[in-house]
């Protein structure tokens, strides 16, 4: 696959940034690839279901702690492999998130976290896996559709960009300096803490990924986006319900937390929507045409396991070790270089 | 009437008057205390953006103007403010209290809010910033304004759990007394300061707070701060908070890990890399 990486991945407390550049190409693989159209993959679907759980209030109920681990190992675009397909057998799958899980445990190491690290691996959540080929499910074929001209251009240049010794922490990612995870409200798994927690009050939904702690607060209002002065990392979100599906409006980003390389311009409209008592789906369309030629729409299917699953304090900035080490050992190794240098002269 | 006869009419006569008395007592008291609108499921409705409007972050004690960073100017000074401690002094233990004044004089580089560190109970009550109540069924989230801080108060669980792991927000669990919900926190890492003076507590840290509507704009919070290993007595703070009004008030990103990686990191830089 010739995209890059679209996002750093680094856990924030203790781990080598080191193993960044693994990680990364571990995140582009699951989020660079694609499928094709409608995967309900052994989901009851169906619009304006009216059994589904209330509010006191009178809206859908879409409270509770929810993991996306189901999703673990499904890349965003189709890999060439399964082209033409748009779901994997049951088999499949499984072998697809184990391999994920195993991750980089080989016979002469660990490359990044091992399998006590994974949420996939612990067995204290829904061991359910899913069948979909990939994140996108529009454009059919699954992959992100063409880019414009300048587009491919930024790509290539931030291409050009990766796996540079760090000379600023602004070099490390914004998830790796523990300030955003992504600006979709839930993005795509990785090996652990894929925690959504859903709190509803009369007029607005709360909703937290787990990771780094951060929370979405929709008006239900949909009201008018703020002018064009106010922008955010993560957004700005403008919500109403459409039957029973919640549809969440994103505008004013900032441009400073890229997807797949599209930033200031982008509007994501999402959806959340029961497909059972303990399963969620959350559907995001992205819309750039300033970086892509058409919208294009990534699925994922969260479950819930009430008994089990809470959400923790993942308090990763100030524990963010990883960062100070990586900059320190960017420094070390060029004053070894520079006292090699001077010894050769 | 025989003996027992009369003692039983006046104990009941006595006990009429009484019960007559203690209701003409309460009218008296409920008429004159707001009475909140309900949310679904009957319970004081707790929902909106609130923010205190206060000096406690700079000082919970009473403090005078002071000057801030020369380079800051007035825009960096520090204003005046009258405490919010009851009895007015926090009963430091004594050698707890020669670490506050450490921390004071360590505040610029010590203080976790400099560092854009989680800011703790009940500090995240009353910082310079809105936070949003959202009152769910089983749960009553509040999300922060500052550096994305949010706790979940669990209102499903009978007694208080023990906090999985010591945390920065702690466990919080809610109950209603009467028509105030009280959050019992702890579960604390000790990490946290009170304000920016260096008021701090520790990981024994047990915050009770109190949160009473007492208009439609206004509440009154009180926490009970308790750290036997800080304090020779549990003490207690109180203060209104305010209803944001503006018609698009809505809690805004204050990411603000960026605003503090220059003090974190700034010795890192390639020395070549211009600021």
């Amino acid at each position: 696959m010739s995209r890059p990486p679209f996002k750093a991945v680094l856990r924030c407390r203790n781990q080598p940034l080191a193993a960044l550049g693994v990680l990364a190409l571990l995140v582009g693989l699951t989020l660079g690839s694609t499928s094709a159209t409608e995967q309900t993959q052994g989901s009851v679907s169906g619009a304006g279901d009216s059994k589904v759980a209330r509010t006191p209030w009178g809206d859908p109920d879409l409270q509770g702690y929810w993991t996306t681990n189901e999703m673990h190992g499904v890349p965003l675009e189709r890999p060439a492999a399964l082209a033409g397909k748009t779901t994997l057998t049951q088999d499949e799958a499984l072998k697809r998130r184990e391999a994920t899980t195993q991750g980089t445990v080989t016979a002469e190491g660990i490359g990044n976290y091992d399998r006590a690290f994974r949420d996939t691996a612990l067995g204290y959540t829904k061991q359910r896996v899913s069948t979909q080929a990939s994140l996108i499910v529009d454009p059919p074929d699954g992959r992100l559709p063409a880019m414009t001209p300048e587009a491919e251009k930024r790509a290539a240049a931030a291409r050009g960009r990766q796996g540079r010794r760090p000379a600023t922490w602004e070099d490390l990612g914004m998830w790796g300096r523990c300030i955003t995870r992504g600006v979709e409200t839930v993005v795509a798994p990785s090996g652990y803490n894929n925690g959504v927690q859903i709190v509803q009050g009369p007029g607005y939904v709360a909703i937290q990924k787990e990771m780094i702690h951060e929370t979405r607060i929709v008006p239900l209002d949909n009201g008018p986006a703020p002018g064009p002065k106010l922008t955010a990392h993560d957004g700005i979100a403008r919500g109403r319900w459409e039957g029973d599906t919640l549809v969440v409006e994103l505008t004013n980003f900032d441009g400073k937390v890229p997807l797949a390389g599209a930033g200031k311009n982008l509007r994501i409209v999402e959806r959340f929507r029961r497909l059972g008592a303990d399963e969620l789906e959350y559907r995001y369309t992205v819309e750039d045409e300033t970086v892509w030629t058409r919208p294009w729409t990534a699925r994922m299917t969260m479950s819930r396991d009430a008994a089990q699953y809470e959400l923790v304090e993942y308090a990763c900035h100030e524990a963010n070790y990883s960062l100070t080490n990586n900059l320190s050992a960017a420094r070390a190794e060029e004053k070894a270089e520079e006292d090699a240098k001077k010894g050769r002269k | 009437m025989s003996n027992h006869a009369k003692r039983t009419f006046f104990a009941s006569a006595a006990s009429a008057i009484g019960i007559f008395l203690i209701a003409g007592a309460t009218g008296a008291a409920q008429s004159s205390r707001y009475v909140p609108p309900r949310a679904a499921d009957g319970k004081p409705d707790l929902n909106g953006i609130w923010q205190a409007m206060n000096t406690a972050n700079w000082d919970l004690e009473d403090h005078p103007a002071l000057a801030g960073l020369p380079q800051t100017g007035a825009i960096g000074a520090i204003p005046p403010g009258q405490g919010v401690v009851e009895g007015g002094e926090i009963p430091y233990r004594p050698e707890a209290l020669a670490k506050k004044k450490e921390n004071l004089q360590r505040r610029l580089t010590a203080d976790p809010e400099v560092k854009c560190y989680l800011p703790g109970v009940p500090r995240a009550t009353y910082l310079p910033y809105p936070f949003q109540i959202i009152q769910g069924t089983k749960q009553i989230m509040i999300v922060y304004g500052y550096a994305e801080a949010n706790r979940t108060v669990h209102m499903d669980k009978p007694k208080p759990e023990p906090a999985p792991i010591d945390s920065w927000m702690g466990r919080s669990h809610g109950r209603w007394e009467g028509d105030t919900l009280v959050v019992d926190a702890a579960g604390f890492n000790g990490e946290a300061w009170l304000d920016r003076s260096g008021n701090y507590a520790s990981d024994s840290l047990h915050v009770v707070e109190r949160y009473t509507r007492v208009g439609p704009e206004h509440m009154t919070y009180e926490a009970t701060i308790e750290d036997p290993k800080v304090f020779t007595r549990p003490w207690k703070i109180s203060m209104p908070l305010y209803r944001r009004l503006e018609k698009n008030a809505r809690i805004l990103e204050f990411r603000c890990v960026e605003f503090a990686e220059e003090l974190l990191y700034g010795h890192l830089r390639r020395p070549s890399i211009q600021k």
